[in-house]
C-alpha cells in the first residue's frame, strides 16, 4: 500500500518516492500521513520531513512550506530542502551564528521579522542535524 | 579612394568582428538552453502554488492587505526587470520603453510612482529622467547563477516596503519568453494579488478536488501563502527575463554575424576591383611609355 510522495522546490523537483508513510512537520505539530488520508492542506514549520518507502527511511530538512495531501498523493512545497544525509552540524551551526548576528543587528521591524524567521529556520536545522 | 592597404585592413577587422559575434551567438545559445531548463524545473512548484492559491482565494473573502489591497491606490511601485548587459537587440530598450509609458500613464493620472530596478541596464536608462523615483537598484543577479534565494530576497525587500506603507500596488514589468525571435514585454500585478483567468478556469475543473481540510486554518494558510507567492512570481519573471535576454542576444548576434559576412563580401569585391584597376593602369603606363619611344 503506497502513495506518491513528491518534494518540490522552486528550483527543482527534489524527490519522487513511492512511500508507505510520510511524517510532515505541520504548523500545529507533526503529522503522520498514510495512504487514503483525508484531503488536507497544511503549512509547515521548519523541520524534518521523513519518508518511509520500500528502500527505507529518507529524511529531508525543509525550511517551512506547505503540504498538499490527498488520498493517493503527498506533495510538499518547500522553499528550500536538504537531504538529511547532506546536512552537517557545522553548516547548521554556522547558519545559526549568522542568523543570530543578523537578529542582533536588525533595526527596523521588517528586518527583525526576516531575521527572526531565519533564526527559527537555523535553530531547527541544528536540531535536525544533531 | 581608399588605398589597397586600407581595404585589406578593413576586411581584416570586419572578419575579427564576425568571429566575436558568432562566438557570442554560440554562448547565448548555450545560456538560453540553461535558462530554459531552469524555467522548466521551476514550473511544477509555481503551478501547484498557483492552484492552491486560486483555490483558497476563490472561496475565502479575506481582508489581508496583500489580497484586498490597502484600500487606496495613491502610490504605485513599478518593478522593472532588465538585463545587466547590452548587445541583446531591443530587449532592454523595449522593457524600459514599457516602464516609461507606465510611469507617464500613472503620473498623468495623478499617482505617485516608485521604481524598483532589477538589472543594471534599466537603472542606467531611467536614471536621467526618473532618477529620483528609483528606490532601489539590484544588479548582478545571474552571477554566478540565478537562484530562488535571490528572488526571495527581492520579494522580502518588496514586502517589507509594503508593510511599511511605502506603496499601495506593485506591478512587475518583464519580458515573457516566447521564442528566440519573439519576447513579449508584459506587466503583471504583484500586489495586491490578482487571480488571473487561467487559475480560475482550473478551479472549475477540480471543483470536486477542493474538499480540503486546512490546518491551521484557511486564513492562516492564505496569510502564509501570499507573501511566498510574491517570491515565486518574482522568480518566475526573472527566469523568463533571463531566457528572453539570451534569446534576444542570440538573434541580435546572428544578425550581426550575417551583416559582417555581407560587408566582407562587398569589401572583398571592392578590393579586387581596385587591385585590378591599379594593374590595368600600370600596364597602360608601360605600353604608352613604350609607344612614345
Amino acid at each position: 500500500m503506497t502513495m506518491q510522495f513528491e518534494l518540490v522546490t522552486p528550483e527543482a523537483s527534489e524527490a519522487q518516492i513511492e512511500a508507505t508513510m510520510v511524517v510532515v512537520p505541520g504548523a500545529e505539530g507533526d503529522m503522520g500521513v498514510l495512504e487514503n488520508h483525508a484531503p488536507t492542506v497544511t503549512s509547515l514549520r521548519p523541520g524534518v520531513v521523513s519518508v518511509t518507502g520500500s528502500d527505507g527511511n529518507t529524511g529531508f530538512f525543509v525550511a517551512g512550506g506547505f503540504a498538499e495531501i490527498t488520498a493517493e498523493r503527498c506533495i510538499i512545497l518547500a522553499e528550500s530542502a536538504t537531504r538529511l544525509s547532506d546536512l552537517t552540524t557545522e553548516a547548521a551551526q554556522a547558519a545559526l551564528t549568522e542568523a543570530k548576528a543578523a537578529l542582533d543587528t536588525a533595526t527596523s521591524d521588517g528586518e527583525k521579522n526576516i531575521a527572526e524567521r531565519k533564526y527559527a529556520v537555523a535553530y531547527a536545522m541544528v536540531d535536525a542535524a544533531a | 579612394m581608399a588605398s589597397l592597404k586600407d581595404l585589406r585592413d578593413r576586411i581584416g577587422s570586419v572578419k575579427n568582428t564576425r568571429k566575436i559575434t558568432s562566438a557570442m551567438k554560440m554562448v547565448a545559445a548555450a545560456k538560453l538552453r540553461r535558462a530554459q531548463d531552469q524555467a522548466q524545473a521551476s514550473r511544477p512548484y509555481a503551478e501547484r502554488m498557483e492552484r492552491m492559491l486560486g483555490d483558497l482565494a476563490s472561496r475565502s473573502s479575506s481582508d489581508l492587505p496583500l489580497m484586498a489591497g490597502t484600500g487606496k491606490s495613491d502610490t504605485h511601485m513599478i518593478i522593472l526587470g532588465t538585463a545587466d548587459r547590452g548587445l541583446c537587440g531591443g530587449f532592454n530598450a523595449n522593457l524600459v520603453k514599457e516602464a516609461r509609458r507606465m510611469v507617464s500613464e500613472l503620473q498623468s493620472a495623478g499617482k505617485q510612482v516608485k521604481i524598483y530596478c532589477i538589472g543594471k541596464k534599466g537603472a542606467q536608462a531611467l536614471n536621467r529622467e526618473y532618477g529620483d523615483l528609483i528606490v532601489k537598484r539590484v544588479e548582478d543577479l545571474d552571477k554566478p547563477a540565478l537562484s530562488y534565494s535571490k528572488a526571495g530576497a527581492i520579494a522580502e525587500d518588496i514586502l517589507a516596503m509594503f508593510d511599511d506603507g511605502q506603496f499601495d500596488t506593485a506591478t512587475l514589468i518583464y519580458a515573457k519568453f516566447q521564442s528566440a525571435i519573439a519576447q513579449i514585454v508584459s506587466r503583471q500585478q504583484l500586489v495586491p494579488f490578482a487571480l488571473d483567468g487561467a487559475a480560475g478556469d482550473q478551479d472549475a475543473a477540480d471543483a470536486d478536488d477542493s474538499a480540503y481540510e486546512f490546518e491551521p486554518s484557511e486564513e492562516a494558510i492564505l496569510a502564509e501563502l501570499l507573501p511566498r507567492n510574491v517570491g515565486v512570481q518574482v522568480f518566475k519573471a526573472l527566469l523568463e527575463n533571463a531566457a528572453s535576454e539570451q534569446g534576444a542576444r542570440m538573434t541580435a548576434m546572428d544578425n550581426a554575424t550575417r551583416n559582417a559576412g555581407e560587408m566582407i563580401d562587398k569589401l572583398t569585391l571592392l578590393y579586387n576591383r581596385s587591385r585590378q584597376a591599379s594593374i590595368t593602369k600600370e600596364l597602360i603606363e608601360i605600353v604608352s611609355g613604350a609607344e612614345a619611344l
